[in-house]
């Protein structure tokens, strides 16, 4: 068959999908994509485990901070640090500098930078960097000697650093990784979302399957 | 104007229903044309012949919806054109569309089984219910309208290599769907 062939075939198929692909726009969402630069770079893996250690399986962690977790992000990152694409709130779109002491652990101090005009489009843009994430259904991709972050974002209720992340790790192989949901008061888990980080051999990427995602952070 | 209105103007032979679908979708048709052809003249000449085309099928063809209607007789018109042009000229965003289906589509042997474009037209169709509503819509503004990976990132809000990946599966999953139903053997 020729492309040709085909696309005379695909030439005839029904309006609808025509008017579907002519009128499409994208469904609204509670949560924006925007592009955070230059964070991270210096992250340690050893301490980012230490921290989700300490963030995830401590449920007595006193709340030094005062901390509310507000929403919940899945996010990727570079392990060269150029670049992070997330899903945050409307209302933390901001830029500048945060650090995050968050249950009671101090995060390490990054940079984030959210351009209005992005927002407004509801289109980030993406120049050199190499992974990307869809909220909700697929995908992290990246370059293989990349790694990829899973985490959250959390307001600190402090007027000078809003918002932070809590991370659940970095994975540089395919695993399953269960993300417990905190009741902010009891730091019980209340609710565990499992994704799924799987590796596709052929295409070299990495793809970042979330199930059973919560859109609010905590669950109330 | 809404559609229903201007479909009206074309049933009373009112020249105000040309000029009230080029103020609404001229520009669409245009892009689509141009996208095809690579040339603004050839386009521009494309859309007015689709308008023709238009006016005279309507009425009796009451169209909905009228934007696809009328996208389908520009597609036609200008890939009639295209072909015409094609032995001067490979240069469009629809070369650059096909030869990706080319390599998608492509036999391994001579052995092809002999399919109808009707036949064609329903498989195909099957395929596109198969996907999500987002992949559906890449996939068409990919290889019905010739879209730019950037045209489809910017409409869908996905980076330009998401939507590439997401191009590259699709075009894994139709092969694999054409194979299943020896459309490709």
């Amino acid at each position: 068959m020729t492309a040709k062939h085909f696309s005379n075939a695909l030439g005839n198929v029904n309006e609808k999908y025509v008017d579907e692909a002519a009128t499409y726009t994208p469904k609204t969402k509670k949560k924006i994509w925007v592009k955070w630069v230059s964070i991270a770079a210096c992250f340690s893996l050893i301490a980012i485990g230490i921290t989700i250690g300490s963030i995830l399986h401590s449920p007595d962690t006193t709340d030094k901070g005062n901390n509310i977790a507000s929403y919940f992000v899945i996010t990727a990152q570079a392990a060269n640090g150029e670049s992070m694409d997330l899903s945050v709130a409307d209302s933390c779109l901001n830029s500048g500098t945060a650090q995050g002491n968050i249950f009671g652990v101090d995060m390490p101090t990054f940079h984030f930078d959210v351009r209005p005009s992005d927002i407004k489009s509801n289109e980030a843009i993406y120049e050199r960097f190499d992974i990307s994430i869809s909220y909700n259904e697929t995908v992290v991709e990246w370059n293989k000697d990349e790694h990829i972050m899973v985490a959250y974002l959390i307001s600190t209720q402090q007027s000078d650093v809003p918002w932070a992340y809590s991370i659940i790790g970095w994975f540089t192989e395919p695993t399953d990784v269960v993300i417990n949901i905190l009741d902010k008061e009891s730091r019980k888990t209340v609710e565990s979302i499992t994704v799924n980080v799987t590796y596709l051999a052929d295409k070299q990427e990495y793809e970042l399957k979330v199930t059973d995602l919560t859109t609010e952070f905590p669950k109330q | 104007m809404n559609d229903e209105e201007i479909i009206e103007l074309f049933f009373e032979r009112s020249e105000q229903a040309i000029k009230e679908l080029d103020i609404k979708y001229g520009k669409v048709f245009l892009s689509l044309s141009n996208k095809i052809l690579n040339d603004e003249l050839d386009a521009e000449e494309c859309v007015n012949d689709a308008y023709l085309a238009t006016w005279n099928a309507i009425p009796p063809t009451r169209p909905n919806p009228l934007l696809a209607f009328v996208c389908k007789i520009v597609r036609n018109i200008s890939l009639k054109r295209y072909e015409k042009n094609t032995a001067t000229k490979r240069n469009s965003r629809y070369d650059v569309a096909m030869e990706e289906l080319e390599d998608c589509l492509a036999s391994s042997t001579t052995i092809e089984k002999e399919i109808s474009e009707r036949e064609l037209t329903d498989i195909i169709e099957s395929f596109l219910e198969s996907l999500s509503k987002e992949n559906r819509v890449i996939f068409m503004r990919r290889y019905w309208f010739s879209d730019t990976y950037a045209d489809i990132a910017k409409l869908v809000g996905l980076t330009e290599k998401n939507v590439s990946v997401r191009l590259t599966r699709i075009r894994n999953d139709l092969r694999k769907y054409l194979s299943e139903r020896e459309v490709l053997l």
